[in-house]
């Protein structure tokens, strides 16, 4: 297994859900699109007094994906990619 | 009797499964996280003899399948008040530290015939809320909790009444008693005192003779009788701040930058949870592996970084007579007494020091709101040609994960 640190911008679909809950599902990294299989876990991190809001998710080619949502900017993060 | 009972809560394995939590792959194989030594390993990797402080080097030998992760401390602690935030469903009184909790039960009412299910029901609780798995001890008082806890790791739960902690304390090392450390133990060698057992045959004036006020606590503790309450937070031994550098370095501005923020930090620490240090610490290892420590004790007790960082450097500059890179510098201050203020409690503070208090407090306030990047300041200003930032600070090489 290969574990790769990272920051940079990525492209998710989510369901923004009535109850605040935010499921991601199809991912788009450069040219490649991932399906999320599974949500492993989700956290909070904070950035001073704002909340980002972050995911651990399999994707369909069985890699790991941790991204980051800040609702301040509206913006997903790519953290961390683990490949199988 | 359940008053005066506490519930002791540890994550087994904390960083490991973290790891293993958001990361399905790695469940069921040996995970180290750490940068240079373990700061963690999962249970797998414990069964090959790996554990924490082991250099990473003989632990990968050790273990060869072993997958190295240098952690994120900001996920551990964001899952570790998710484990917190289900006791604080069973418990008004939760006092957390890293992956542990102590959780005053006075008044929850238990039965002493109840509490192992009690405790086998939060265990499960929190197994629900976090997917992380702790062990539970429960007893009367933190150290029995504790002590319990010790002896069904990983994932057990287990009670003991005062009368079953006396038992199983007698043959123990004296270090299971909290606040037994490396010099207690030594002084306490020299009368030939190694276990719980021994040291009860010192009579109490003994015990105040050779450690003062702190011989009749542990005159009470190995007796298993404890009086501090649960909420009382303990003040820390120490705090320190330390990194290794991403390229050794002997230039004298970068390692003076990289003192200054550590020391920031360290200084913030202490403002945090309202504590003056009366002691600075400053440690360093060299490119060949050979390291070397100096303490000075400070005139007065403070939370300023500026005398703090006074303190750190004129250590660092005696530290540095060698011909020889620098790898890593850290910072620890200790000798702590409660502040209950912002500032000194000082009869001959003048102007000059209540501005420094209000300044740092109003640097903390920002730093609090908008992350700890927000302000960089006075030498720590060169380590910005030379590190990258995220909202929490500078990246360092290796960042204590538990800080
Ligand atoms: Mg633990």
């Amino acid at each position: 297994m290969q574990i790769e640190k990272t920051d940079e911008a990525i492209k998710v679909r989510a369901d923004f859900n009535e109850g605040g809950t935010i499921n991601p599902i199809i991912l788009k990294r450069g040219a490649k699109t991932f399906r999320v299989m599974q949500v492993n876990g989700r956290w909070e991190d904070r950035e001073g007094l704002y909340r980002i809001f972050c995911f651990s998710l399999t994707v369909d080619s069985g890699d790991v994906f941790q991204v980051a949502f800040r609702p301040g900017e509206a913006c997903w993060r790519l953290t961390c990619v683990a490949f199988q | 009797m359940s008053a005066g009972n506490v519930l002791h809560s540890d994550i087994d394995a904390f960083f490991a499964s973290v790891e293993q939590l958001l990361n399905p792959p790695l469940r069921g194989k040996p995970v180290i996280v750490g940068a240079g030594v373990i700061a963690s390993c999962s249970y797998e990797a414990r069964s090959h003899g790996l554990h924490a402080g082991m250099p990473i080097r003989d632990a990968t030998r050790l273990c060869p399948g072993a997958v190295v992760i240098p952690g994120d401390r900001h996920v551990y602690a964001s899952h570790a008040a998710k484990v917190f935030s289900a006791l604080e469903s069973f418990f008004p009184h939760v006092e957390t530290h890293l992956d542990e909790a102590y959780c005053n039960m006075e008044g929850s009412g238990v039965p002493p015939e109840k509490l192992l299910e009690f405790g086998r029901r939060v265990r499960a609780e929190v197994m629900r809320r976090s997917g992380l798995s702790v062990t539970v001890g429960i007893g009367p008082g933190r150290m029995a909790a504790k002590i319990a806890g010790k002896t069904v790791k990983p994932g057990g739960v287990r009670a003991v009444s005062r009368e079953e902690l006396f038992e199983m304390m007698t043959p123990m090392p004296v270090g299971a008693i909290p606040g037994v450390g490396f010099a207690t133990r030594r002084a306490l060698e020299k009368f030939n005192v190694r276990t719980v057992g021994e040291l009860r045959m010192m009579g109490a004036e003994a015990l105040c003779a050779v450690f003062g006020v702190r011989g009749r606590k542990l005159y009470d503790l190995c007796r298993g009788i404890e009086k501090s309450a649960c909420e009382e937070r303990e003040i820390p031994g120490s705090i320190s701040r330390e990194t290794t550098f991403h390229v050794e370095t002997s230039d004298s501005a970068e390692i003076e930058g990289m003192l200054f923020y550590l020391c920031e930090r360290a200084g913030r620490e202490a403002r945090r949870l309202r504590l003056a240090a009366s002691a600075v610490s400053v440690k360093v290892r060299f490119s060949d592996l050979r390291g070397d420590e100096k303490r000075e004790v400070l005139d007065a007790p403070t939370q300023r970084d500026d005398v703090i960082f006074g303190a750190a450097l004129s250590l660092l500059r005696r530290l540095l007579g060698r011909r020889a890179n620098l790898r890593l510098v850290g910072v620890a201050i200790s000798g702590f007494s409660r502040d209950s203020g912002g500032c000194q409690l000082d009869f001959f503070s003048h102007g000059g020091e209540q501005r420094r208090a209000a300044l740092y407090r109003a640097l903390d306030e920002i730093r609090g709101r908008h992350g700890h990047s927000a302000v960089v300041a006075g030498r720590s200003l060169g380590l910005l040609a030379l590190l990258t930032r995220d909202c929490h600070g500078f990246v360092l090489r290796t960042p204590c994960l538990t800080k």
